[in-house]
């Protein structure tokens, strides 16, 4: 009788450590599944913001998106890190602002966390207007984004590919 | 002609090994017309972001853009990818960024076609530990494309 009670008592105890571990993983799972969807939605508000600054021409706050060993990869340019020529950026945006009005959109269409880096990839437009007047003109665009989530939980992009989805104009 | 690693990258790869074998198997597939060979390299949900174009979401609709094209036994071609970065990522993907450059030259003599630019892709562990082609994007580095 004493090895029956035994024998159920211990299986009472693997049953608990097993629930007690199943609730562990569940819990974990629901957590993971939380984080990532605010990772995801961080990662929403940037490019509504990346959207914001670009077409009000704020490169201070544009670069503040952006890690400092960032990398920019424009179509027909060569590779360039924003940080490290934001003077030039900043003298060229500065020019633009007085002549151009622009109006820029993004729709992600696939954000990915991958522990504290994710990719983001999507289309874009511009739509370029003279201050002087004259038709507007739009380019649709594309990118695959690599992001990064520092220290204090704040996702910055780290690597940024871009180009047109469609053929340059004659 | 292989693929190299500038090893200019500030994180340190833990899997550079598979990455910049599958990116020498492009440029010999390529080199080689073998465009069946080439659309091996990319996992079943592929998607290619190409300058000019819109993306290609699928490994259809990535044949229909490239197959022809790479398959084509009507120039010879001079392939480099020059692989700056390699970052292994959780879950099981790696991202790389760098530069290629290629010269294909019509054998019936037309003028060869060229380009100058850059690549950022991101690979897909399969579960039996080799790397495809998941996302990438490309671009060229002058306005002459």
């Amino acid at each position: 009788m004493k090895r029956y009670f035994a024998v159920l008592m211990l299986l009472g105890l693997v049953a608990a450590f097993a629930s007690a571990a199943g609730q562990s993983e569940a819990h974990a799972k629901s957590k993971a599944a939380t984080n990532d969807a605010a990772d995801k939605a961080a990662i929403a508000a940037l490019w509504v913001n990346y959207s914001k600054y670009a077409s009000e021409g704020n490169l201070d706050a544009f670069l503040q998106l952006h890690e400092r060993d960032a990398y920019k990869m424009p179509q027909n340019r060569p590779m360039f890190q924003p940080w490290v020529i934001a003077d030039s950026l900043r003298a060229a945006w500065k020019k633009s602002n007085q002549t151009t009005d622009l109006q820029m959109s993004i729709e992600p269409k696939e954000t990915v966390i991958l522990g504290d880096y994710a990719y983001s990839m999507g289309t874009y437009s511009q739509i370029f207007k003279s201050k002087a007047g004259g038709p507007q003109t739009v380019f649709n665009g594309k990118f695959l984004d690599v992001l990064h989530k520092d220290s204090t939980g704040t996702w910055r992009i780290l690597r940024d590919c871009y180009n047109s989805s469609t053929p340059p104009a004659k | 002609m292989n693929s190299r690693d500038s090893g200019l990258g500030t994180r340190q790869p833990a899997d550079k090994a598979g990455i910049l074998e599958l990116f020498d198997r492009y440029i010999s597939t390529i080199v080689a017309h073998d465009g069946e060979g080439w659309m091996a390299l990319w996992d079943e949900e592929g998607v290619q972001l190409p300058p000019n174009q819109p993306m290609h979401v699928g490994k259809q609709e990535i044949r229909s853009a490239n197959f022809d094209f790479f398959n084509d036994s009507s120039r010879s071609w001079i392939f480099d990818i020059d692989t700056q970065e390699v970052l292994v990522l959780d879950g099981g993907y790696a991202i790389a960024r760098g530069l290629f450059g290629y010269t294909a030259t019509p054998v019936d003599g037309r003028p060869p076609l060229t380009m100058d630019g850059k690549f950022m892709t991101l690979f897909k562990k399969q579960p039996d530990g080799h790397w495809l082609l998941y996302r990438d994007c490309f671009n060229s580095n002058t306005s002459e494309y």
